[in-house]
C-alpha cells in the first residue's frame, strides 16, 4: 500500500522532459555519415536544417524550411544545389534562392567538426 | 530672348551653393546644361523635363537632354532658343507619339552603347514590342495603343528596381491599369475591362502586396513586359509552369501518356481562374458543390471515383495534421515538451503540399502514396498530443495526490506533537 501511494508522488515529483528553449546548437551527424556531394536533414530544435556535405569534403548547414510555402528543402547531387520539390525552387549551398518563387535565402548556419562530431549552430 | 539664368549660372560657381545632405549623390553634369537652365525658367509642359531630370535614370548615368533630343546644350543658356535647337547639332525635338518606340531603341536596341552602362542590359525590347499587341497596332499606325512613355514615364523615368518607378512589380498592375481599367479606351478594342481588380484579389497579389514577396507574379509576368500577349489557349500550361513547373510537368506527362488532347478543354484557368487565382482550398478536389473536377468528370466514370477518393483523402489529412497541431499547441502551453512531435509532424504537412501537387497528375496510385503517408504521419501527431496529454493528467493527479499525502502526514505530526505534548504535561 505504501508503494501504491509513493509511485505517483515519486512519478510526479521526477522533473517532465524540458520544453527545448530556442536551440542554438546541435549535432548534426558524425563524420563520415555523408560521402561528399551528398545531404541529408537534421532536426534543429522543432525545425528542418540540411546538411551538405560538399565535393571538396567540407561541410554546408542550412534551414531546410522553404521559404516560399514551408516545405522541407532537399540536396540535389546532380545539380549540386538544394531544391524544393513542392514548387521547383533552388538555392545555391549559402542558401541564396537561385530560381523558382522562394522569395528569400535559407538561413545559413555555422559548421564546426569536433571530436568526429558535426556541430551546427546558429550564425 | 533673354532669360533670367544669371543667379542660377552664379549659385553654379559657388562651391556647395546647391549642396544639400551629404547622402546625396551629386548632381549629374547633365543637370548644369543650358537645356535644364533654361526650361526651368518656362512654365507648364515645357518646365516638367528640366524639373524631373534630376532624378531621371538617363541624367543620373550622365546622360543629357541632348542624348536623346539632340541639339546644343552648350548653347543657349543666355537665351538664344536657335543656338540651343540648332537643326545641325541634331536638334530633333519632340518625337511624335507614334515614333516614341524607334525613337528610345536608337540607344536601347544598340547593344555596344548599352554596354557601356550596364554589361547586361537587354537590347532587344524594340523586338520584342514589335511582337505584342500594343507593338503590332503601333506599327499599324495606331497612336492610342500603349508606347515606352506611358509604361516607363517620359522625363523622370527610373530604373525598374526603383520602388518609385511605374514598372517596379509592385507597381505593374497599377501602370497597366490606367490604360486597361479605361473603359472607353478599352471600347475601342473590345477588351472588358476589370482585370487589375481581380488580381488585386488573388494569392499571387497578396503575396506580392501583403506579404512584400517581389518575386510574387503581376501581369507581365505571364503576358510578357515589351512583348505584351494574352496568352493563347496551348501555352496557358506554359505561363503558369514557369514557376509552377512540377503541376505543369505532371499535367503535361498526363497529356503525353495518355495520347489524349486536354489542352481543349483542361488548362490551368479551368480549375484556378487567370487574373484572380485564389488559394486553392481541399474543395476544388473531390465531388462536393465546389469541386473543379466534376466539371469534366460524370459520376459513374473512373475519373470521378479517383476525384472522390483524392478529396476524401485530402480533407481527412488537412483535418487531422490541424487537429494535431492545435493538441500540440495546447500541450505546449500546458508545458509539456512536444518538440519532437512539432518536427516529426512536419512531414504531414510537407505530403499534403505533395499530395496537392501530385493532384496535377491524375494519377490516383501516386497521389495516394503521398496523401497515405501523410494522413499517417498526422494520425502519428494526433497521438503524440493525446499521450501529451495524458502526460499531463498524470502529473496533475499526482499532484494532488502528494499534497492529500503531505497535507496527513502534517496532520499526522500535528496529531503526534499535540499527543507528545499532553503526555509530557501530566
Amino acid at each position: 500500500m505504501c508503494v501504491s501511494m509513493l509511485y505517483p508522488v515519486a512519478r510526479y515529483i521526477s522533473p517532465p522532459e524540458v520544453p527545448e528553449a530556442s536551440t542554438q546548437s546541435v549535432v548534426a551527424g558524425r563524420e563520415g555519415d555523408l560521402k561528399p556531394n551528398q545531404g541529408k536533414i537534421f532536426r534543429f530544435g522543432e525545425q528542418p536544417g540540411i546538411l551538405v556535405r560538399t565535393e571538396d569534403g567540407g561541410y554546408r548547414a542550412l534551414s531546410a524550411t522553404c521559404t516560399h510555402l514551408n516545405c522541407t528543402v532537399q540536396f540535389r547531387g546532380d545539380l549540386k544545389q538544394i531544391w524544393c520539390a513542392c514548387h521547383n525552387g533552388f538555392y545555391d549551398l549559402s542558401g541564396k534562392n537561385v530560381s523558382g518563387p522562394p522569395p528569400r535565402p535559407l538561413e545559413e548556419y555555422k559548421v564546426n567538426v569536433a571530436d568526429g562530431e558535426i556541430v551546427v549552430s546558429r550564425a | 530672348m533673354r532669360r533670367p539664368a544669371i543667379l542660377p549660372a552664379l549659385l553654379l560657381l559657388v562651391p556647395g551653393a546647391f549642396a544639400a545632405e551629404p547622402t546625396k549623390p551629386a548632381k549629374p553634369p547633365a543637370l548644369e546644361s543650358s537645356c535644364v537652365t533654361c526650361h526651368k525658367d518656362l512654365d507648364g509642359e515645357l518646365q516638367q523635363p528640366a524639373v524631373m531630370a534630376a532624378e531621371d535614370i538617363h541624367f543620373l548615368k550622365g546622360l543629357g537632354c541632348n542624348d536623346c533630343h539632340g541639339g546644343n546644350p552648350q548653347a543657349g543658356a543666355d537665351g538664344d532658343l536657335d543656338a540651343a535647337h540648332d537643326p545641325k547639332k541634331g536638334w530633333s525635338g519632340r518625337p511624335h507619339r507614334k515614333d516614341i518606340p524607334v525613337f528610345c531603341a536608337k540607344c536601347h536596341a544598340d547593344a555596344a552603347f548599352m554596354k557601356r552602362f550596364d554589361p547586361k542590359a537587354r537590347v532587344d525590347q524594340l523586338q520584342e514590342y514589335r511582337t505584342s499587341v500594343h507593338g503590332k497596332k503601333n506599327a499599324a499606325g495606331d497612336e492610342r495603343v500603349a508606347v515606352c512613355v506611358d509604361c516607363h514615364g517620359v522625363h523622370g523615368i527610373r530604373a525598374v528596381k526603383d520602388p518609385r518607378a511605374k514598372v517596379y512589380p509592385a507597381n505593374v498592375a497599377d501602370t497597366c491599369a490606367r490604360c486597361h481599367n479605361d473603359a472607353a479606351l478599352m471600347g475601342h478594342y473590345f477588351i472588358e475591362i476589370g482585370q487589375v481588380d481581380a488580381y488585386k484579389k488573388s494569392v499571387h497579389a497578396r503575396a506580392l502586396y501583403d506579404k512584400g514577396d517581389m518575386s510574387a507574379p503581376t501581369c507581365n509576368d505571364c503576358h510578357g513586359s515589351h512583348g505584351a500577349v494574352p496568352p493563347g489557349v496551348e501555352s496557358i500550361a506554359g505561363v503558369c509552369g514557369t514557376c509552377h513547373t512540377r503541376e505543369a510537368t505532371l499535367f503535361r506527362d498526363t497529356e503525353a501518356k495518355k495520347g489524349i488532347d486536354l489542352s481543349a478543354c483542361i488548362q490551368c484557368v479551368m480549375c484556378h481562374s487567370n487574373h484572380a487565382v485564389l488559394p486553392p482550398t481541399d474543395d476544388m478536389l473531390g465531388v462536393g458543390d465546389k469541386s473543379t473536377c466534376t466539371a469534366c468528370h460524370a459520376a459513374g466514370e473512373p475519373g470521378y471515383q479517383a476525384a472522390k477518393e483524392m478529396g476524401e483523402d485530402v480533407v481527412r489529412l488537412t483535418g487531422t495534421l490541424r487537429e494535431a497541431t492545435e493538441l500540440l499547441d495546447r500541450a505546449e502551453q500546458a508545458g509539456m515538451a512536444v518538440g519532437p512531435d512539432r518536427f516529426a509532424l512536419k512531414k504531414a504537412g510537407d505530403q499534403l503540399v505533395e499530395s496537392k501537387v501530385l493532384a496535377h497528375g491524375f494519377d490516383l496510385g501516386r497521389f495516394k502514396e503521398a496523401s497515405t503517408e501523410g494522413i499517417k504521419a498526422a494520425e502519428a501527431g494526433l497521438t503524440a498530443g493525446h499521450r501529451a496529454f495524458a502526460e499531463l493528467r498524470f502529473r496533475r493527479k499526482g499532484l494532488a495526490l502528494s499534497l492529500i499525502v503531505i497535507a496527513a502526514v502534517i496532520a499526522g505530526l500535528a496529531f503526534k506533537v499535540r499527543q507528545i505534548e499532553r503526555g509530557g504535561g501530566r
